[in-house]
């Protein structure tokens, strides 16, 4: 269950690498970009598998559904905290600089 | 002109949402609650002791019970599990019933106060405490808005993908609307499960006419064919002494069912005649079904017999809905999952409201009464819920124990602390009311604990000393939102004080520009 529960991160970090945006959120420059356009189709891959090792749940199939679908939700909520935490990041590091630059 | 697809949803979206925002986050919040309902009840009830399955427990509960519910038609025996510690035994002639809760430590009666804990919660999301004037069609109705206002808003947020996993920081409108996105896309599964498994549940209440139609006794009769039950028993069968020894019974559960403390209660059918029969029912956390396994043995020779008959697939669908909107099946871990998604789906609703606010503002110089009256009505229904969520557990420990009809006073002071932060919000200015409000919620909950403590501090320590981690647990939350929204009322005073700075030099500006 936590392989799975795992690999359902790391593929939905992998689906929203493959996203733009998200991209300039952590490295902060856009020439990156086509490094990660064939993220989408491995984070595809890895939900799948992630989607197959239902069956090895210690919880009967239907409830184990549940509970795939249920840490699906979180795992989209701890992503999109952990990009907040970046951009909030990323903001005040501009800010700082933007300061020391006006100092001198 | 052809109307816009697009624009059409936005509409749909905001007036669904804003018409029964509020009806629709009381349902939600209360509704996430009762998720913890036996951990609520745990808190509310104090006075039970730490218990744990055991077959003894069985025994001692049928040696009660030929004390007190000598020549009785039935007999319940309720055994605590790892959620639930109350250990009662019931007995029953008629409409005739007696009960006893029971200390595990010494067999005695364990005298609990009259509550209805955190049941409380789970009957108000969808009676809404008007289960005679048509609070269940309105909790319905409700669930339908909430289903239109999901899909139109997949429709309204063209930017869905694009801005997937996005929360901006800096202006509160963008955070809020970012929030909003996002939380909707998380919930949509969740959204969907809820509003549809609810209204499935009451399926023939809203739509009767097909079961009025084919059964004469309605939706009585309708429940009567389609849900399996036992032959009636002739009640005056010959006289036998009810059944004492379970262990042919506890070797054919365990045959049956797999795991440890798979009982959940035991009903004895009845005990005093030779036709009587014990149906054993399984714990739910093996099915996704509201309906666990049960087993039925004979009382006279222990002997397994025929049972319930199978469920019909309609019977069944409505069953696993009904399983499913209720989360019986869920170990702590999912438990805890699908409360954090009703608590979104419970921000969902309120960001929505605060969003069509915030948006209209902005536009207008002056704000009409129907602005300010969603204003207040925010206050009052956000915040004001949480005070009167509050003041409810207060009265749980304030009021006598010994006060006659305990258990609705409680209900009473959760219902007119809400209409008091009504009054109260319109009383105050806005961003005012909000931080005083939610500066309450955060104190309330932080001094609940210690008010714990100092009404009956044996309460707290028993629950140390024995490890009792339902009414632990809720104490540490009480603190944890506490802080939480102790947070929020710092946050929104220093905004307040910025938007009051802003009024002042307008104002100043203005009287110069004269």
């Amino acid at each position: 269950m936590v392989v799975s529960i795992l690999l359902q991160l790391i593929g939905l970090f992998c689906f929203s690498l493959s996203m733009d945006k998200h991209i300039k959120a952590i490295f902060g420059k856009t020439k990156a970009l086509n490094r990660f356009r064939y993220i989408k189709s491995f984070a595809w891959i890895l939900l799948l598998a992630s989607g197959g090792l239902v069956g090895t749940y210690p919880y009967v199939l239907s409830i184990s559904i549940v509970v795939w679908l249920a840490a699906l939700s979180m795992n989209i909520v701890l992503i999109a905290i952990f990009y907040h935490i970046k951009a909030v990041k990323r903001e005040t590091v501009t800010r700082l600089s933007l300061d020391k630059k006006q100092l001198t | 002109m052809k109307p816009d697809f697009r624009k059409c949803m936005i509409w749909l979206h905001t007036y669904s949402g804003l018409f029964l925002g509020w009806l629709l986050f009381a349902i939600f919040l209360t509704g996430t609650l009762s998720y913890f309902n036996h951990e609520i009840s745990q808190w509310m009830k104090p006075e039970l002791v730490q218990n744990k399955y055991d077959n003894n427990l069985i025994e001692e509960s049928l040696r009660l019970l030929k004390l007190h519910g000598a020549g009785e038609q039935g007999w319940r025996i309720n055994l605590p599990s790892k959620r639930d510690q109350l250990w009662s035994v019931q007995w029953n002639t008629g409409q005739d019933r007696g009960k006893l809760v029971l200390n595990p430590n010494d067999i005695s009666e364990l005298t609990v106060r009259e509550t209805r804990g955190g049941d409380f919660f789970r009957t108000f999301h969808y009676t809404l405490q008007l289960r005679e004037y048509g609070g269940r069609y309105l909790a319905g109705i409700a669930a339908m808005f909430m289903l239109v206002a999901t899909f139109s808003g997949i429709f309204t947020h063209r930017r869905f993908f694009k801005d997937f996993f996005t929360v901006r920081k800096g202006q509160l409108k963008k955070t809020l609307s970012d929030a909003h996105a996002l939380i909707g896309i998380v919930t949509i599964p969740f959204c969907i499960m809820i509003c549809t498994s609810g209204i499935l549940i009451y399926t023939t209440m809203f739509i009767p006419w097909g079961v009025d139609h084919f059964y004469e006794g309605g939706q009585r009769e309708h429940f009567r064919q389609i849900i399996p039950s036992l032959a009636k028993l002739d009640k005056n069968s010959d006289l036998q002494e009810p059944l004492e020894d379970f262990a042919l019974i506890y070797q054919t559960i365990n045959e049956n069912w797999e795991g440890d403390d798979q009982i959940d209660f035991i009903t004895y059918q009845n005990p005093y005649r030779t036709n009587g029969r014990i149906i054993v029912q399984r714990v739910k956390n093996s099915t996704i079904s509201s309906q666990a396994d049960r087993l039925v043995f004979s009382a006279s020779t222990s002997k397994l017999l025929e049972g319930y008959p199978q469920q019909s697939n309609a019977s069944l669908t409505r069953r696993v809905f009904y399983g499913l909107h209720e989360a019986h099946f869920a170990d702590t871990g999912l438990r805890l999952m699908l409360f954090l998604l009703g608590a979104l789906a419970s921000a969902l609703i309120a960001t929505g409201s605060i969003i069509w606010l915030n948006k209209r503002l902005e536009k207008i110089l002056k704000p009409h009464v129907g602005h300010k009256l969603v204003e207040r009505l925010n206050i009052a229904g956000i915040a004001g819920l949480f005070i009167a969520i509050i003041a409810y557990f207060y009265a749980n420990r304030i009021l006598p124990i010994e006060l006659e009809d305990r258990a609705s006073i409680e209900v009473s002071v959760f219902l007119w602390s809400w209409l008091g932060c009504l009054i109260y919000s319109f009383s105050r200015p806005a961003l005012e009311a909000w931080f005083e409000l939610i500066l309450l919620i955060a104190l309330g909950c932080l001094f609940l604990p210690v008010l714990d403590l100092m009404i009956n501090a044996d309460f707290l320590l028993n629950a140390l000393e024995n490890t009792r981690l339902p009414y632990l647990s809720f104490s540490f939350s009480q603190v944890v939102f506490g802080l939480l929204a102790l947070k929020v009322s710092f946050w929104l005073r220093a905004k307040s004080r910025k938007s009051n700075k802003v009024q002042l030099k307008r104002k100043i500006r203005q009287q110069h520009g004269r």
